[in-house]
C-alpha cells in the first residue's frame, strides 16, 4: 500500500498527501478523501497532481502565502518579512514560548507573542509562518498546535 | 501505595510512604510545609463560606509546584471539615470539543448518589421548585431525570445515569423506557443542566466549589472551540448567582499570562487575586520535605531518615534544577528506596547526610532526566 500523510479537514475529509505514478510521470497528490457511510476513506476529484519536479515551488509558494496578511480584500500582499525582521520576531516567540512551557495552539501563540513589548509592529500572520517555517526552533505537536523547542 | 513502598515505609520506621508523585485522590494527602499557601487558600475558603454570592477564582502553578496536590487537598478538607460545601475536582480533556466534553468532566465527578441524596432532600422540603428563567426547560429535565435515579429499577436508574453523564451511548430506546427527556446535546443543554444542578445543590444549602485543573489546555484549542468553552463558562456563571465558587487552574511558566488566556468577560468575572502556586525557595524546600518526613514518622520508633540528611537533599536537588515539590519528591522517592534497601541489606543502619550525596552523585543523570521531564 502506498504510503501518504493525511490530517483532518473536517469530520467527513480529509487531505492526503502522496507520491504517486501517473501514466509514467512522478507526482505528488495532494487530495481530498470523503468518508463514505460504510466508513471507507474514497478519493473525491478535489485536489492537484504536481509533478515531483515543481514541488519545491509548491512549498515556497505555500511559505510565502504563510507570510501575507488574510483579509478579505483584494490588496495587494504585504512585502515578506525581512531577515531581520524574522530572525527578531523569531528569537522573541522562542523565547517567550520557551518561558511559557506548554505547547499552545497558534492563535493562543499570537497572542502572547504579539502583546510582548515591541512585537506591535508583527502580525499574525507573520508569527503563524514563523512557527511553521522554524522547525529548528518549534515543534508542530498536531491540530495547529506548536511548542518551543 | 504497593507492597514495597509499604516495606520500604517500615523499614525506615514510617506509617507509610511519602513519596508517592501523582497524588491518589483516594488517598489521605498529607500537606506538607508551604504555610503561606494553606493560609492564603484557608482565607479564601473562609471568604466563600461567608458570602452567599457565586465567585470566580484563577489558580496559576509553576511546573511540578504542586498544584493538582493542592486542588485534591483542598478537596479532601473541604469534604471533611464542610459537610455544606460540594467540591468537585475535575480535568479539563484534552481533546475539547465544545463545552459538552468540560460538562461530562463536571458531571463525572459528581457522585450520582450526592445528587440523588440532594434532590432527596430539596424535594421533602419543598413541593414547588423553581429554577428562574435563565436555565428553561432543562431544569425540568433535570430534576425528572433526578427522579429516575432516585426511585427507578435498576435499568432505569443506569439510563438515567447516563443521561446525567451526557454518555453519547444513551440510545432513544433506552430513552424511552426510562421515559427520560431529549438527551444533552449541545452546549446550551450542558450548561443548562449543570446550573440545574448547582441551583437544586444550593436550594439544599450546599456551596458548590468546582475546580477546573488544567485549564491551560483551551490554549491548545481553535479559537472558536476556546470562546466556546469560555463563553460557557460565563453563562453557566450567570446562570447561579449564589452558592457556586469556580477555580479555573492554569500551569505555565509565567503567571501574568494567565489572563491572555481569558476572554474579557471571565477576566471581569474574575476575582483579580491569583492564588499562586510557584516553586520553593530554599528554606521552604527544606521544611517541606522535613514537614512530609514528620508527618508520617511512628511514633516511638527513631526514623531512619536523619534531618540532616533531608536538609542534605534539597540542597542537591538545588544543583540540578529549580526546587520543584515534585522533584524533591521524586528525588526523594529514588534515594530513600536506595537507602530502605541498603538498610535491609545491611549495608547502612540510618540515611545520612553523607549517603543522600553519595546516591545522589550515583544518580545525578537520572535526577537530571527527571527534572527535564515535563508533563502535558
Amino acid at each position: 500500500m502506498m504510503s501518504y500523510y493525511e490530517f483532518e479537514k473536517n469530520k467527513s475529509n480529509m487531505v492526503r498527501i502522496a507520491p504517486h505514478v501517473y501514466e509514467g510521470y512522478d507526482v505528488m497528490d495532494v487530495r481530498i478523501y470523503a468518508k463514505k457511510k460504510s466508513g471507507e476513506w474514497v478519493p473525491t476529484p478535489k485536489g492537484i497532481s504536481v509533478n515531483i519536479d515543481r514541488v519545491p515551488e509548491l512549498i515556497r509558494g505555500l511559505e510565502w502565502a504563510l507570510q501575507q496578511p488574510c483579509t478579505e480584500s483584494e490588496s495587494t500582499p504585504n512585502e515578506p518579512l525581512s531577515k531581520r525582521a524574522e530572525a527578531e520576531l523569531a528569537n522573541a516567540a522562542h523565547s517567550l514560548l520557551k518561558k511559557h512551557g506548554v505547547e499552545v495552539h497558534w492563535d493562543m501563540a499570537e497572542q502572547l507573542v504579539l502583546k510582548a513589548p515591541k512585537m506591535g509592529s508583527f502580525n499574525k500572520w507573520q508569527v503563524h509562518y514563523i512557527l511553521t517555517t522554524r522547525r529548528d526552533l518549534f515543534e508542530y505537536k498536531g491540530d495547529g498546535c506548536f511548542k518551543a523547542i | 501505595m504497593n507492597a514495597s513502598s509499604n516495606d520500604f515505609a517500615r523499614t525506615l520506621c514510617l506509617r507509610e510512604w511519602p513519596f508517592g508523585v501523582v497524588p491518589d485522590p483516594e488517598k489521605i494527602l498529607i500537606w506538607a510545609g508551604r504555610r503561606e499557601l494553606l493560609s492564603q487558600l484557608s482565607r479564601m475558603m473562609r471568604r466563600l463560606t461567608g458570602n452567599p454570592a457565586s465567585t470566580l477564582h484563577l489558580l496559576w502553578a509553576d511546573f511540578g509546584a504542586g498544584k493538582t496536590h493542592t486542588l485534591l487537598y483542598l478537596r479532601q478538607i473541604l469534604l471533611s471539615d464542610n459537610p455544606d460545601i460540594l467540591p468537585i475536582y475535575a480535568v479539563l480533556p484534552k481533546e475539547t470539543r465544545s463545552f459538552v466534553d468540560v460538562y461530562r468532566a463536571i458531571a463525572s465527578s459528581i457522585t450520582v448518589e450526592r445528587l440523588v441524596e440532594t434532590y432527596r432532600t430539596v424535594t421533602r422540603k419543598t413541593t414547588t421548585l423553581s429554577a428562574g428563567p435563565l436555565i428553561g426547560e432543562k431544569w425540568n429535565s433535570t430534576l425528572a431525570v433526578l427522579k429516575a435515579l432516585s426511585i427507578g429499577s435498576n435499568a432505569i436508574m443506569e439510563s438515567a445515569r447516563k443521561w446525567i453523564l451526557a454518555d453519547q451511548s444513551l440510545n432513544r430506546q433506552e430513552l424511552s423506557v426510562a421515559s427520560l427527556p431529549d438527551k444533552i446535546r449541545t452546549a446550551d443543554d450542558a450548561i443548562a443542566v449543570v446550573s440545574s444542578i448547582v441551583r437544586l445543590l444550593s436550594i439544599s444549602n450546599s456551596r458548590v466549589i468546582l475546580m477546573i485543573d488544567e485549564f491551560q489546555r483551551t490554549g491548545r484549542l481553535r479559537s472558536g472551540i476556546r470562546n466556546d468553552i469560555q463563553a460557557g463558562i460565563r453563562t453557566f456563571f450567570n446562570n447561579c448567582p449564589k452558592g457556586l465558587s469556580i477555580v479555573l487552574s492554569f500551569k505555565f511558566g509565567v503567571a501574568k499570562e494567565v489572563e491572555t488566556y481569558l476572554s474579557d468577560e471571565l477576566r471581569d468575572l474574575a476575582d483579580p487575586q491569583v492564588i499562586m502556586i510557584p516553586i520553593l525557595n530554599q528554606s521552604g524546600a527544606e521544611e517541606f520535605l522535613s514537614d512530609l518526613v514528620e508527618k508520617v514518622k511512628l511514633s516511638g520508633t527513631d526514623c531512619k531518615i536523619h534531618s540532616n540528611a533531608v536538609l542534605a537533599l534539597v540542597a542537591c536537588v538545588s544543583t540540578v534544577g529549580t526546587l520543584k515539590p515534585r522533584l524533591i519528591t521524586k528525588t526523594a522517592n529514588l534515594l530513600f528506596s536506595e537507602g530502605a534497601m541498603d538498610l535491609e541489606d545491611g549495608i547502612i543502619d540510618s540515611i545520612s547526610a553523607s549517603y543522600v550525596r553519595d546516591k545522589f552523585e550515583q544518580f545525578r543523570p537520572t535526577i537530571e532526566n527527571i527534572d527535564a521531564e515535563q508533563e502535558d
